[in-house]
């Protein structure tokens, strides 16, 4: 248990509904749905899924940027959960975030050298003097050009853009950074720069990362683990050799056959599945897949299947395997 | 030459404004036979969608068409006035866009926008229409297909309305269908499904598609040619198999290895340096060359034609300049 850095048990993040005359609650979106699940030192966990799935309200739950409903997040054996002003406030150092629209979340008015300074400030860390030099520093470490420090967000592209935010993120060393959708907006051929760059940085700084996305190709090649989401939970979990190869969950097999291969002469056995994914404000009762399950018998429109242990680090929420 | 059912010539399509004029298709050409689908593939800016709208003459703004022919059936349609143009679209010619909303009115019932068209340009009577809409309906795979004329554009989903713009589109048998990025605001296992539709589509109707995407793996699946495109020209255009097994241009080749692979292991991916210029920023000389790791000093003051280098295989590189030898030692 100890190189845990991460350890989520049993998250739940749920949105009120408001409806009626008086705006009362009337129910709950329930985005983020007991989720459990680990990170180890220095490795990159990807966290997978459809849209509103619930993988960026994960994310924003365990910094905090949004308060959990239920649930424990424990970082280096302290619950973030419980952590409150100052104690939270010295806690979030070690955890950092990066977005995938870089633009959104740079202030369009500052420079890069003091969208860089300004998280160094924000925790008073180092002496003034030194903090420029710093700044010059990561910007080197993430292949900024250090001429274009007096430049403003928009001179940039986008891939330089995402360059910025990790450079953010990196300037308070921290040791977990969940990066949501970070190479999702760019082009294919500047993607695989921001991937190598954040593949080099895990190295040089032994960071854990948190790797949501939704394309899977991406989460196969950078995650040591993978987590696959469907409505809110955790569906399966297991190292990425064994998902891709082996995936044992039937909405996780769907998913992999679905997605188009890039060699026109693999002519893929293709699991269509029928309908849409249903709202999560009002999820199917039992297995919340069984209304689109190819595989789905009568115990799981009624009971909800636990995490089940398949060996190794090998997790599926299946009644399948029980 | 003349089974081709889309012959584009030397394409040019400019933005001008007081100042200046951007040129974002610069002398395109490429040709589409009946029943073919072909894949137009780059990054972002390219032209892609440019080229498009310059053959539906829905160019925005001051855009416009500066040069070059849009063979259609034999007609040029640069050269059809305006009610010509706008008959030829939404009939011959159909279009379904990346975002379904930007193109269906969201105060109009899914049944009234699907027979407007039909009453107003077929001559259908409204029973006619009616029936039409709900057979095509059907046709992309809602069992509720009567249910669906009666309800708003927001009380579906992405995939849905992704589904009710194909079926519009292919409610006039339209010869040539657009799809521009037709998947990509969808989910892989909705993207499976559309992609699935837009084949049957095809098959049953001998539609030819012209597909716009950056996607390579939906290129390997959906396209029997493809036409690469890099800051506004074409620098490859081969068969899929081609450009997948033998692909010649070195942003072709370093495009394709920059694809993490869902099917082994890489250790590090490859990647492409610098950054995709804009069009006030397109280099003189080839345009690929401040990236090009096999870049000769010719290329950076001369811009390369098309070369052909093999069966209806074009690359616009100097290393298949049929006398390459002369320029590579300068
Ligand atoms: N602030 C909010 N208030 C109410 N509902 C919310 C809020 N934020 C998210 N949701 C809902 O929670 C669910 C999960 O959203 P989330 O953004 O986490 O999904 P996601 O997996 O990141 O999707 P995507 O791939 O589209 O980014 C969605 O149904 C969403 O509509
Ligand atoms: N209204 C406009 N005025 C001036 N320039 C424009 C206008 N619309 C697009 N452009 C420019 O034309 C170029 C080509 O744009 P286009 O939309 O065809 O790219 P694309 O290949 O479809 O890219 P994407 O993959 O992002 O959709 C871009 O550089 C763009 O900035
Ligand atoms: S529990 Fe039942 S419905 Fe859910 S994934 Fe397993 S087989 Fe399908
Ligand atoms: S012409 Fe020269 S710079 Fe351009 S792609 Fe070919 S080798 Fe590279
Ligand atoms: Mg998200
Ligand atoms: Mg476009």
């Amino acid at each position: 248990m100890s190189n845990h850095l991460l350890e989520v048990k049993k998250l739940s993040k749920y949105f009120p509904i408001k409806g009626g005359l008086f705006k009362r609650k009337v129910g709950d979106v329930k985005a983020v749905d007991q989720v459990s699940f680990y990170v180890k030192k220095g490795e990159t966990f990807g966290l997978v899924g459809e849209s509103g799935c619930g993988k960026s309200t994960t994310g924003r739950t365990l910094l905090r940027l949004m308060e959990p409903t239920d649930g424990q997040i424990l970082f280096n054996g302290v619950d973030l959960a419980t952590l409150k002003g100052e104690t939270l406030r010295k806690a979030r150092r070690d955890l950092q975030m990066v977005f995938q629209d870089p633009y959104a979340s740079l202030n369009p008015q500052m420079t890069v050298e003091q969208l860089i300074e300004e998280p160094l400030n924000i925790h008073n860390i180092g002496e003034k003097v030194d903090r420029k030099d710093r700044v010059l520093q990561i910007m080197d470490t993430v292949g900024l050009n250090k001429n274009f420090g007096g430049r403003y967000p928009h001179e940039f592209s986008g891939g330089q853009r995402q360059r910025i935010g990790i450079a953010r993120a990196l300037a308070l060393q921290p040791k977990l950074i969940v990066a949501d959708e970070p190479v999702s907006a760019l082009d294919v051929s500047i993607q695989s720069q921001v991937v190598n760059l954040m593949e080099d940085l895990q190295q040089e700084f032994g960071l854990a990362y948190v790797f949501i996305a939704h394309d899977l190709s991406v989460v196969r090649h950078i995650s040591d683990r993978v987590g696959v989401m469907y409505l809110g939970r955790m569906a399966e979990i297991a190292p990425k050799g064994e998902l891709y190869t082996k995936p044992a969950h039937p909405y996780t097999q769907a998913l992999l056959s679905a997605v188009p291969v890039p060699n026109p002469r693999l002519k893929r056995e293709r699991i269509i599945l029928k309908g849409d994914v249903p709202s999560p404000a009002n999820p199917p009762q039992g297995c919340a897949f069984h209304p689109r399950c190819p595989k789905a018998f009568d115990r799981c429109k009624v009971e909800r299947p636990e995490m089940i242990h398949l060996g190794s680090e090998h997790y599926v929420a299946c009644h399948l395997y029980d | 030459m003349s089974q081709a059912l889309l012959q584009i010539e030397n394409l040019k399509t400019v933005f001008e404004n007081t100042k200046s004029a951007v040129t974002v298709v610069d002398d395109i050409s490429f040709s589409m036979n009946k029943g073919e689908t072909l894949a137009l593939v780059g990054e972002s800016g390219c032209g892609k969608s440019m080229t498009s709208l310059s053959i539906m003459g829905l160019l925005p703004g001051t855009g416009k068409v500066a040069q070059g022919k849009i063979m259609f059936e034999g007609n040029d349609l640069t050269k059809k006035s305006v009610e010509d143009i706008s008959k030829i679209r939404g009939n011959k010619i159909a279009m379904i866009f990346q975002e379904p909303m930007t193109s269906l009115n969201p105060v109009l019932k899914i049944g009234d926008q699907m027979t407007e068209g039909l009453i107003l340009h077929h001559k259908l009577s409204k029973k006619e229409a009616e029936a039409r809409a709900i057979e095509r309906l059907k046709l992309v795979g809602f069992a509720r297909a009567t249910d669906i004329m009666n309800e708003y554009p927001h009380q579906l989903s992405g995939g849905m309305r992704q589904r009710v713009m194909i079926a519009m589109a292919m409610s006039t048998d339209p010869q040539l269908l657009i799809a521009d990025e037709p998947t990509t605001a969808l989910d892989v296992t909705i993207q499976a499904q559309v992609l699935e539709l837009m084949r049957d589509v095809k098959a049953e109707f001998e539609t030819s598609i012209l597909l716009i995407t950056h996607d390579l793996g939906v290129v390997a699946e959906m396209a029997d040619r493809v036409v690469v495109m890099y800051a506004g020209k074409v620098v490859e255009e081969a068969s899929v198999f081609d450009v997948f097994e033998k692909s010649s241009h070195p942003y072709t080749e370093g495009l394709l290895k920059s694809v993490p692979n869902l099917e082994s292991d890489q250790t590090r991916l490859y990647s492409i340096r610098g950054n995709v210029p804009t069009p006030e920023e397109f280099p003189i000389g080839c345009r690929f060359a401040p990236r090009c790791d096999k870049a000769m000093d010719h290329c950076f003051d001369h811009a390369p034609d098309l070369y052909r280098v093999g069966d209806r295989h074009q690359v616009r590189c100097f290393l298949y300049h049929p006398e390459k030898g002369t320029f590579s030692h300068e």
